[in-house]
């Protein structure tokens, strides 16, 4: 079982991170994986790719080419959409992106990752600091939810990646990320259920 | 699998491999996309995890930091630098004194796009440079091609190693894809070597005078320097060779690739393989002692086309010619700038190479 992820976006947004999180999500699942970042020159505003391939096999090529899922940051995202597989995944942040060009071989999941981040205010290690910088991890939620993930299952599991990745200073912004994974969780999970017709996505982030 | 791997970017875990290997001491001008192995080394510096690494400079330039790597491998330390293309290039005088002073460093390029300053993207362009001398003046070196995260861990044990053993300055050829990949990896337990240091400068320790020089006066004196410096190397052609061949055992075309073309030609095999179109792949990890041998015993075997992919204008199709002496075909798809052959370019060429392929074309050819 092989998954392939192309995450898109612009400095800034936590692109590298995100997949980088997802990528050692898998990893602690037992696959290997293989993460291969793109960015220019600035440090924030430029156009950023990631891609991550997961595999119950070693990893012929790391290159992806036709992504299973495409996690579109902003509009010059959809971009990637043409690589797509048929019967893949769009996931949107729809803060950023309202429209959506059609593909109608493809399944669309629109989460308003930067609007959910923005309202765990309550979370925030430091009062009053704006967490829609969390947008990310909302992104992370809504992955694990189209893989129809347990959350319950598997909050320990992200609990630990941030803890990998979120050390000294930023170990402070662990429950924050995880609250924001949930909230992409809970908000992809009724998404998914109120809509008429889900097939079941052919990515599974946890083939046990 | 257990959950304890490591995930790291190549160039980490380069400079990981590097100290768990008994690194003692590094010397730099950091140059992407190789930094991530001074930053590593420089965070890792003095914290007392790998005590035996015992200096870490970031020098003025790139002369000074080989120069400094000739100084400490000259007193029988493990010494390493690390750079790319632009910074490679300004080192090659310094290899020519350690390749002429039997020096054993290890010296790792990250190849970025060129020539001149280029772009940070991936290339393999300094093949040349690295494998036929790049310095002044005739030597050899032994220059080893990683095509993994794991790999570039563990090529650092296996370039000191090779370093000891035949006394000479050890290449280590990546690539910028594989410098910024990240891969799930497990470290292996590398025993600490102690390798042959009598040849080393001591300081006149015990009174023993050791004299590392590249100048030899007496014509005869240098005649007979290069004649040994060449039998050694004609040694490594014949005991050094190593290479990783998938499905070629029956194989109508061989796929020659190495670096991130070996891991984009690993995928093109497996489709064709899925189809049952008879391909494999031969990938070199010496770059230099080129693995001619088992090139040539897959010609031996009966396989006629050969396929070169490499990320530069035609630089390593040159040693497969020089392998297949017109006994076989050699076609070779290229790409530079940084830009990377898809896997259904690779395919498609090895694909066009079968009996089916050439029939194919014949078969359009009349058409038109």
């Amino acid at each position: 079982m092989k998954t392939e992820v192309i995450v898109a976006g612009h400095g800034g947004q936590g692109v590298l991170e995100l997949a980088n999180w997802l990528a050692y999500f898998h990893l602690v699942n037992g696959r290997h994986v293989a993460y291969t970042p793109s960015y220019g020159p600035e440090t924030r505003g430029g156009k950023v790719k990631c891609y991550v391939v997961a595999s119950d096999e070693p990893i012929d090529s790391p290159i992806v080419e036709a992504p299973d899922l495409l996690i579109a940051m902003n509009i010059p995202s959809l971009d990637y959409l043409p690589l797509l597989k048929s019967g893949g995944t769009l996931l949107v942040n729809s803060s950023l992106v309202q429209e959506v060009p059609g593909r109608s071989d493809v399944i669309v999941v629109e989460v308003p990752a930067i609007d959910l981040a923005a309202a765990l205010a309550p979370y925030s290690p430091v009062p009053g600091k704006d967490t829609s910088i969390a947008a990310n991890s909302v992104m992370l939620g809504a992955v694990l939810a189209i893989a129809h993930d347990d959350w319950a299952r598997e909050q320990a599991l992200i609990e630990g990646v941030f803890r990998h990745f979120l050390t000294d200073r930023k170990a402070a912004y662990i429950p924050l990320n995880v609250q924001a994974v949930k909230s992409g969780f809970e908000f992809t999970s009724r998404l998914e259920a109120s809509s008429v017709a889900s097939p079941a996505p052919p990515l599974a982030a946890t083939a046990r | 699998m257990n959950a304890d791997r490591d995930f790291l970017k190549g160039n980490e875990a380069l400079a990981y491999g590097a100290l768990r290997t008994g690194l003692n001491a590094y010397y730099g001008y950091p140059i992407t996309p190789s930094s991530e192995i001074p930053e590593t080394l420089a965070a890792e510096f003095g914290r007392g995890t790998y005590p035996e690494f015992r200096a870490f400079v970031q020098a003025a330039s790139e002369l000074e930091a080989i120069n400094m790597t000739i100084g400490t491998a000259a007193t029988g330390a493990k010494a390493m630098t690390a750079t790319s293309g632009p910074g490679f290039s300004l080192k090659q005088e310094g290899i020519s004194y350690a390749a002429a002073m039997e020096l054993p460093l290890l010296i790792v390029d990250v190849n970025r796009s060129g020539p001149g300053l280029g772009n940070l993207g991936p290339e393999q362009s300094d093949y040349f440079q690295a494998t036929k001398g790049g310095g002044h003046g005739g030597y050899r070196n032994i220059v080893l091609a990683p095509d993994s995260v794991p790999e570039m861990a563990l090529f650092p044990s296996l370039g000191f190693e090779l370093a000891f053993r035949y006394r000479m300055p050890v290449i280590l050829l990546a690539d910028a894809f594989l410098g910024q990949l990240k891969e799930d990896l497990t470290f292996p337990e590398v025993p600490a070597r102690e390798f042959d240091t009598s040849w080393a400068v001591t300081g006149a320790r015990g009174d023993h005078r050791h004299v590392l020089s590249s100048l030899h006066l007496e014509l005869p004196d240098q005649s007979r320097h290069v004649e040994h410096l060449r039998s050694k190397y004609e040694e490594i052609v014949g005991a050094e060779q190593r290479s990783e061949e998938i499905a070629t055992a029956d194989a109508e075309v061989v796929i020659v690739a190495y670096g991130i073309c070996a891991r984009l030609a690993r995928a093109a095999v497996r489709s064709l393989r899925d189809r049952s179109v008879r391909v494999g792949l031969l990938r070199p990890i010496t770059l230099a002692p080129f693995p001619q041998d088992r090139l040539n015993a897959l010609i031996d075997g009966g396989v006629r086309n050969l396929l070169v992919v490499e990320l530069n204008s035609g630089q390593m199709v040159e040693d497969v010619r020089l392998v297949a002496e017109g006994r076989a075909r050699v076609e070779s798809l290229e790409r530079v700038g940084g830009l990377l052959p898809s896997s259904g370019e690779v395919e498609a060429a090895a694909e066009d190479l079968t009996s089916s392929g050439d029939l194919r074309s014949a078969l359009e050819a009349m058409v038109q």
